[in-house]
């Protein structure tokens, strides 16, 4: 895959992405979104909840059709307006979705193998199993391998998802909060994970969270959606050294409210007098 | 105020309570100003306070004014912090009678569309899509035969064997005083065939079968399996909905066969049994009375029957969103839905055929 990306020599972009609108029936939820994520890089999209960060995921990845807007991946054009993304390219993105979304009818080796199987159906089962097996094994997950999806944690379906993303040997990879509802030490073990993925592979990735610590640990570059418009898109120690008043405030957890425009209730109170004895 | 000549009346706010104290409390207040004391309220108290900041709305320049006593320092600073809130509006969806109707009207359309679509595209990868190289193999196809069709097997023919003896029965009791009972059996081998059979199956399978494929699919599209499945370039439909398509297509006729033998058997029973006939005798009227051309004709419907169970589930399940109430809200529509579709269709079978 990375000498795919190589040999593409037109685009030095895993993933680009310009003029994006999207929204549901009349309200706009993204307006004029673009960046581009380089290929090994991992970039970080994060906001406060409603921005706007799993409609981006999900027009990017043809779940939802865009008002406006085109992607390319490593160089190929997609009008996001079709929701019609070639199977060329789907094969060369891998998705882990907030839960695994691992299909709860097949076992997780069954789960690993299905892209597989679908994309090349010509392979023989030997073959089918020693990918997995080596897929399964760089997330620690190679004893589940009979496993249902229901008999496993949270983490482990995560863990599970994340193998079967990996499995077509994917150049792009997009994660939707890897680590919400995870442990710190799990949600750290899957960070470090996925930074290996990229030292070994040189997967770019574009990962959407809103869990400092991980943004701290993984992030090259950041993308942050405020009402559906991108209010800053820098790198990592840009962000942490911006003086833009809402990433000061997602990155400090400061001033829980700012623009508290209620006024209070004003009671009159007297002091001094104590106890039911008066009337 | 304290000197004030007005007789205020003290009221007692209990700790964590609110409904007496709040209705009491209004009544002085519309007679004049009202003293409440605070002593048994802590800090924290969201329930006691809640009562202040009713009362403190409701007071005002017509009625009394209200002062707290025994106020903790606590509760005192809690108090001044104390937002004075709207309770939101709830979205107005004032659409007229004619909107409301458009709306109805338009997303029963729609979902007829969806309907034809997976009609379409479930008949073309049963057909020239099984050559293409990108057709999945027919594992999934046995499997759902398996689930959906020979699963349902005793329960069709027990409740069909039923309903044949009842019709019998019935029958023979009404023909014995005319000497007629010899033509229960080409009544009972004439309506298992051409109405009893295939729509005691169909409806037997729109409740069981018909449901479960609404709930799985449905339950996939909640918990983003669906997504997944595109997102790996696979298409829900052919994954989905043509296995499940498949399989009722051939085993929804053959569930009927087995209906229309039950209640026929049944009638073999109430014809030896109670009236007496001999076998050779049921065995050539059942030949003279039913016609070829009502067996093809109710492998006809089964089929169609089955389509619809398969295709209104299909569309229920994939059209679902939202959480698990939304997975029950499909099933249900699934099964009403299919139902009368079912007698609609065989309403129109009937002027067709007959």
């Amino acid at each position: 895959m990375i000498q795919n990306n190589q040999n593409k020599a037109l685009s030095e972009f895993a993933l680009e992405v310009h003029d994006l609108k999207a929204g549901y029936n009349s309200r706009v939820v993204l307006d004029n979104v673009a960046f581009s994520v380089a290929p090994a890089e991992i970039r970080v999209v994060l906001g406060v909840s409603g921005c706007g960060k799993s409609t981006l995921l999900n027009t990017i990845l043809g779940l939802q059709k865009a008002m406006d807007g085109e992607v390319s991946f490593f160089g190929d054009m997609v009008k996001l307006t079709e929701m019609q993304i070639p199977r060329t390219t789907r094969e060369r993105c891998g998705v882990l979705f907030q839960n695994g979304a691992l299909l709860s009818s097949l076992t997780l080796a069954a789960n690993v193998a299905l892209p597989l199987r679908m994309y090349q159906p010509d392979l023989s089962i030997n073959v089918v199993d020693e990918i997995v097996a080596q897929k399964l094994e760089s997330v620690g997950m190679l004893d589940a391998w009979y496993k249902y999806p229901a008999e496993l944690s949270g983490g482990m379906c995560k863990r599970a998802g994340l193998a079967r993303a990996l499995v077509l040997d994917p150049g792009l990879l997009f994660c939707d909060e890897p680590s919400a509802g995870l442990d710190p030490v799990t949600s750290r073990d899957l960070d470090d994970l996925l930074l290996r993925l990229r030292e070994q592979l040189g997967i770019a990735m574009l990962i959407v969270t809103h869990e400092l610590a991980s943004i701290r640990s993984i992030a090259d570059n950041l993308l942050f959606l405020s009402a559906g418009k991108v209010q800053f898109d820098g790198s990592l120690a840009q962000g942490l050294e911006s003086t833009d008043p809402e990433l000061v405030r997602f990155f400090n957890r400061a001033a829980t409210s700012v623009t508290n425009a209620n006024t209070n209730v004003v009671f009159s109170i007297e002091e001094g007098e104590h106890g039911n004895h008066q009337g | 105020m304290i000197g004030s000549n007005l007789p205020a009346h003290v009221i007692l706010v209990p700790k964590k309570n609110s409904g007496p104290t709040v209705r009491e409390a209004v009544k002085w207040l519309h007679r004049g100003d009202v003293t409440l004391d605070c002593g048994q309220i802590e800090a924290g108290d969201t329930r006691a306070i809640a009562v202040l900041v009713i009362l403190q709305k409701e007071s005002g320049p017509l009625l009394g004014s209200l002062r707290l006593i025994g106020v903790s320092s606590g509760l005192a600073l809690h108090l001044q912090s104390i937002p004075l809130l709207e309770k939101p509006k709830p979205v107005a969806l004032n659409a007229g009678i004619f909107e409301t109707a458009g709306a109805e009207l338009y997303k029963l359309l729609h979902s007829l569309y969806e309907l034809c679509y997976l009609l379409t595209e479930s008949l073309y990868w049963s057909t020239i899509g099984r050559f293409d190289p990108k057709a999945l193999p027919i594992r999934g196809t046995l499997l759902q035969m398996v689930k959906l069709g020979s699963d349902a097997l005793p329960i069709v023919f027990v409740l069909s064997f039923l309903i044949g003896l009842t019709l019998a029965y019935q029958s023979a009791v009404q023909l014995e005083p005319l000497g007629g009972t010899i033509y229960l059996v080409r009544g009972v081998g004439i309506s298992m065939f051409s109405e009893i059979g295939p729509l005691i199956t169909a409806i037997i399978l729109a409740g069981r079968s018909g449901s479960a494929i609404t709930a799985e699919i449905a339950s996939m599209v909640v918990q983003e399996e669906v997504k997944a499945l595109k997102t790996m370039g696979i298409h829900p439909v052919p994954y989905l909905v043509v296995p499940r398509f498949q399989a009722m297509t051939i085993t929804v006729p053959l569930l009927t066969f087995a209906s229309v033998c039950a209640g026929i058997i049944a009638g073999f029973v109430v014809a030896i049994l109670y009236a007496k006939m001999p076998v050779t005798l049921f065995i050539s009227e059942l030949r003279s009375g039913v016609p070829l051309r009502l067996i093809w004709q109710c492998a006809v419907k089964s089929v169609v029957f089955g389509w619809i169970i398969t295709l209104v589930a299909s569309q229920k399940g994939l059209a679902t969103s939202g959480g698990a109430d939304a997975v029950g809200r499909s099933t249900t529509e699934c099964v009403v839905f299919s139902i009368a579709a079912i007698i609609l269709s065989d309403a129109l079978f009937s002027f067709l055929f007959y």
